[in-house]
């Protein structure tokens, strides 16, 4: 496996005063080139916001692992490779190296804490590193069981709340929402029901076991809505479902709101996204924290503040 | 077989019978039965055919419905029992009772686990306490074969062509790889997994949707049928209507056929039938203008305008059957002109028309209107004076003598008074016979002519004067017998060549059978007949037999050549010359065979439509002989002027010639201007030898008589002897 060092390079979307950045899906992405192959990254000190420069003992280097190159987790990589210094990043996708490899290269360094982008790369730190690990870009981190005694994750979602304002902004005829999510996300729904209520807004939810499911409650929902939020379960959704579910909400007329870019090329309409930079700041504001001793007293998962927000 | 075969042809033939009465009793199909006859074959096919389509239409769209409703049911029933496998929850199999429950035609529903073994059954009526059969590892392994295909399913047969048939479908789940949501393309991110979780196998029963169906068409059918009677009903009523205006002009049509031309066409409501009527009423005008004008062609004497024979017979047999008081009495009159003859003769055949016009125009005027003036020909006229006495009769034929003797007629600067004789008769009933009463004016006629012209007479009815006029009328019915029951006969008489005795040709003479079996000359018969009218009838017949002779005459070197003597009757009809050509035409003889005789006193005369006559005659190629030369008016300047192919010298020059030279002068004489004039002579009444002899001396062609032959039945061809001395060089013959 080849260490990555990400070159200098700088995120597109900085969260305005409210926290929403708006995009367009044409929005320039990172660029694998930018990435050197077996160098660590140089990254501007100013970026990393590390304080030896008041004359504070240097943390602890970070370790950044990936479970792959997709473009959710190499902003989030860069955005990181900005703010710390000496952060040295691993692709488990990779050949070159074996997980447990890299993790006992971790092992072995003076790295202080992971940070594991992605499911893989979460579940891989959790069962092998030796130091604390923040993980971030996962949404079913229950089901993998990755909140330990020694590791805390980032919200994938950005709050709901922002979500549902940022939709409205886009949409404001919006009134009834349905929303179909796999099991084990009970407290999710509840932050929704709050929100679309607050919000005078209705909510159908239904909770499936299969993306054929989904499929059924969907044809029987969309008559009923006139926005659709598909939250990221890969659990229950395929190919199949994807394709037919976006494209009877078009035909129907049904916004289809989501967390990630890619999917308005798919027939989305908004896409409500984290902004990397809040992500990569959370995740070294809980790096610094742990390292300062505060694992204990860390929620499980952290939540995100900006959203930014690009439509068709 | 054998008893059968005559049975069966009796049954055909009495069938045959059937039907060919039916058409006769019905004489023709009506037009309407014969339209409708067309709308209904039409609609029948149609509606057949949209039956058919109804039927087999509706089977295909119930198999296609059936294969689409089972498909959409079974991916239906598979994403709903894909919880099942997860989730044993109430809430799943609510679901799919009622979706089951929704559709009757789906008898059972069975979920498998993924090895086979069975796990949910349900029917329309819930869940089944009892489970399915395992399914077998042959099927098993097809249906798992089937997954993630397009089409992920397997019928129980091949085709779905079943009204009962199973499916069974695997179900299984697919899900996007753990990251795939954060992926630049979410769909496309591989490999999805898949879970195989179990299989749904459905029993379909569709017998009951499809006996509905089935019975829903034959509804349809049965509507259809009952709208195509409806169809049949309006339309004949449709068809009545509108060809109602054709309907009315069948009994006027009729009415015209039968030649009624008094008759009234409706007025039709379309415009195609108004043509028609307007041409039926064109054409029943004009049939009833030209019937007008035949009727009074018929009925009229050209000449004059008066009443012709046979109109007038008719008059007078209306009156005598109007007798029916004994008191009341009317009179016929029968009217000769006297010295007619000589004012034709004087000044010409034109001149005599004129005389008779102006005889008729003063005899019209001498009577009532309600009396009837017709003209017999000639210059004979007759009279019918209705509701008058003896006395007025008297008077009234008085006044038409003084009348007639005052009419002073001028031609060429010369004045003519004619005198007529009238013969008179009274009508009382007792004697209602036409014939009879005429033969009587007639007779009174010729006596008062007797008595010196210019008078009256009546009849007397003594013993004698009835018998001659009873024999007159015994001799018009005896001929009106004779042609009807053809019992008139021809006789062949030859004529010869003098110089060489060979026998050119023959002249027909006609006899007639009478009721004994004797055959009477025509010398009895002849005067009666032209007296009552009836010489044309026996012109024709003569023709017509002369022609069928030459038709049937099967002589060995050449055609029979025949001479016919018709009446002066005969020429003044106006069809001799196309009955002629019809008849030899019928009978395939050739004009030129057939010589034509007329006398000399109606060659002299010539009147134009005798002129007519003889021109068509000659144009046909028929040849022609002047009849009787000598004996009339032997003006040898005629000759000149006539064309005609032969003389016929009168016999009384030639019977006694042999002790008259003045006979023998004369016949020189003619026999000369003959061949000057390029015409044959021919020599009549030639009774011996030496007679023949002579006139061979004298430059005669040809001889007839009962030395050259007798009248016979059948053509004779013996020859004569050849005199010893001729004077004459021979000419060339004409045959």
């Amino acid at each position: 496996m080849a260490v990555v060092a990400l070159a200098a390079g700088g995120c597109a979307n900085v969260p305005d005063p409210d926290g929403i950045a708006a995009t367009s899906a044409e929005a320039p992405q990172p660029e694998l080139s930018s990435i050197a192959i077996g160098a660590r990254p140089r990254l501007p000190r100013a970026v990393t916001g590390s304080g030896s420069a008041d004359g504070l003992p240097e943390p602890p280097p970070v370790a950044i692992v990936i479970s792959g190159r997709h473009p959710a987790y190499e902003t989030v990589a860069l955005e990181l490779g900005r703010r710390l210094d000496d952060a040295v990043i691993y692709d488990l996708t990779d050949d070159s190296l074996s997980p447990a490899a890299v993790f006992h290269r971790i092992g072995d360094s003076d790295t202080g804490a992971v940070v594991a982008i992605g499911l893989s790369a979460a579940r891989a730190a959790v069962a092998l590193a030796t130091v604390p690990v923040v993980f971030c870009q996962v949404f079913n981190y229950r089901d993998a069981g990755l909140v330990t005694e020694t590791s805390r994750g980032v919200a994938a979602l950005v709050p709901l709340d922002a979500q549902l304002d940022a939709w409205r902004d886009a949409n404001p005829a919006l009134t009834r929402i349905g929303v179909i999510i796999g099991p084990g996300h009970e407290g999710l729904l509840e932050e929704a029901q709050v929100a679309a209520a607050s919000r005078s807004l209705g909510l159908d939810v239904a909770v499936v076991a299969s993306d054929q499911e989904a499929q059924y409650h969907f044809r029987r929902m969309v008559h009923e809505i006139d926005g659709f939020w598909l939250f990221p379960d890969a659990r229950v959704l395929s190919g199949r479902s994807l394709r037919e579910m976006l494209a009877q909400a078009r035909r129907r007329q049904v916004d289809v709101a989501v967390s990630n870019d890619a999917l308005l090329a798919l027939g989305a309409s908004i896409s409500i996204a984290p902004v990397p930079a809040d992500i990569a700041a959370t995740v070294i504001d809980l790096v610094r924290r742990i390292e300062g001793g505060q694992l204990g007293e860390l929620p499980a998962i952290t939540p995100l503040h900006a959203v930014q927000v690009a439509t068709r | 077989m054998i008893r059968v075969a005559p049975r069966f042809r009796r049954f055909a033939a009495k069938l045959r019978r059937g039907v060919r009465r039916g058409f006769n009793a019905r004489d023709k199909r009506g037009l309407v039965n014969e339209i409708l006859s067309l709308q209904i074959v039409n609609a029948v096919i149609i509606g057949g055919f949209a039956i058919a389509t109804l039927y087999w239409g509706g089977q295909w769209v119930l198999k296609d419905s059936y294969a689409r409703w089972a498909l959409q049911w079974t991916e239906e029933l598979n994403e709903l029992g894909a919880p099942l496998y997860l989730d044993d929850g109430s809430d799943t199999l609510l679901r799919l009772e009622s979706f089951v429950h929704k559709y009757p035609e789906i008898r059972h529903v069975h979920y498998y686990m993924p090895d086979g073994t069975p796990r949910t059954s349900l029917s329309n009526q819930g869940v089944e306490p009892q489970v399915a059969e395992p399914l077998a590892a042959a099927r098993l392994a097809l249906a798992r074969e089937r997954i993630g295909a397009a089409e992920p399913w397997l019928f129980d047969a091949g085709v779905i062509d079943a009204r009962k048939f199973g499916i069974l479908a695997p179900i299984w789940n697919e899900s996007l790889g753990e990251e795939a949501l954060f992926a630049a393309d979410p769909a496309a991110a591989a490999p999805e997994r898949v879970d195989l979780i179990g299989y749904v196998g459905l029993e379909l029963d569709y017998l009951h949707f499809h006996d509905e169906l089935l019975g829903n068409i034959q509804a349809a059918v049965l509507l259809l049928v009952v709208l195509l009677a409806v169809f049949i009903w309006a339309s004949r009523r449709a068809l009545q209507r509108a060809l109602i205006s054709i309907s009315d002009l069948q009994a006027p049509i009729r009415e015209l056929a039968l030649g009624n031309l008094d008759v009234d066409f409706k007025p039709a409501e379309h415009r195609e039938i108004s043509d028609i009527v307007e041409a039926l009423e064109k054409t029943a005008t004009a049939l009833s203008e030209r019937d007008a004008r035949l009727t009074e062609l018929a009925n009229q004497d050209g000449l004059t305008g008066l009443f012709n024979r046979r109109r007038f017979t008719e008059e007078l047999r209306s009156e005598l059957a109007a007798f029916d008081d004994a008191r009341r009495t009317s009179a016929l009159f029968f009217i000769d002109l006297d010295r007619f003859k000589y004012v034709n003769d004087s000044c010409g055949h034109p001149a005599g028309d004129r005389l008779i016009r102006r005889v008729a125009d003063e005899l019209t005027r001498s009577v009532d209107a309600d009396d009837t003036v017709g003209r017999f020909g000639g210059d004979e006229f007759v009279v019918l004076l209705r509701n008058t006495t003896e006395v007025a009769a008297s008077a009234i034929a008085d006044t038409i003598l003084k009348n007639i003797r005052r009419l002073a007629h001028i031609e060429s600067e010369r004045v003519f008074h004619v005198h007529c004789s009238i013969g008179i008769v009274m009508l009382d009933g007792s004697n209602r016979n036409h014939d009879d009463l005429i033969a009587q004016a007639d007779i009174a006629c010729r006596e008062a002519k007797a008595a010196g012209r210019n008078r009256i007479a009546f009849f007397e009815p003594s013993e004698e004067r009835l018998s001659q006029a009873s024999a007159d009328v015994g001799w018009m019915n005896k001929l009106r017998r004779a042609l009807d029951e053809s019992r008139f006969e021809l006789r062949f008489q030859p004529i010869n060549r003098i110089d060489s005795g060979i026998t050119t040709h023959h002249e027909v003479l006609i006899r007639l059978r009478d009721d004994d079996g004797r055959l009477v000359n025509p010398d009895a018969f002849l005067p009666a007949a032209i007296r009552f009218g009836l010489m044309s009838e026996i012109d024709q017949w003569i023709i017509r037999a002369a022609a069928r002779a030459c038709a049937e005459y099967d002589g060995e070197r050449r055609p029979l050549h025949l001479s016919i003597n018709l009446s002066a009757n005969a020429f003044e009809t106006d069809d001799l010359v196309r009955f002629v050509e019809q008849t030899f035409a019928e009978f395939r003889v050739d004009p030129a065979t057939i010589i034509f005789e007329i006398t000399e006193s109606l060659a002299i005369r010539r009147p134009r439509k005798v002129e007519q006559q003889i021109d068509g005659l000659q144009a046909l190629g028929c040849k022609l002989a002047l009849d009787d030369f000598g004996t009339g008016y032997s003006s040898f300047g005629y000759l000149q002027k006539l064309r005609f192919d032969f003389i016929k010298i009168d016999g009384v020059f030639v019977q006694d010639i042999l002790n008259h030279p003045v006979d023998q002068k004369m016949i020189r004489m003619i026999a000369e201007i003959g061949a000057e004039a390029g015409m044959q002579t021919i020599a009549e009444y030639v009774q011996n030898a030496e007679s023949l002899a002579l006139l061979g001396e004298l430059g005669v062609d040809l001889a007839q008589g009962y030395f050259v032959g007798r009248p016979a039945k059948q053509p004779q061809f013996r020859g004569t002897p050849i005199p010893f001395s001729r004077r004459r060089s021979r000419r060339k013959s004409l045959y």
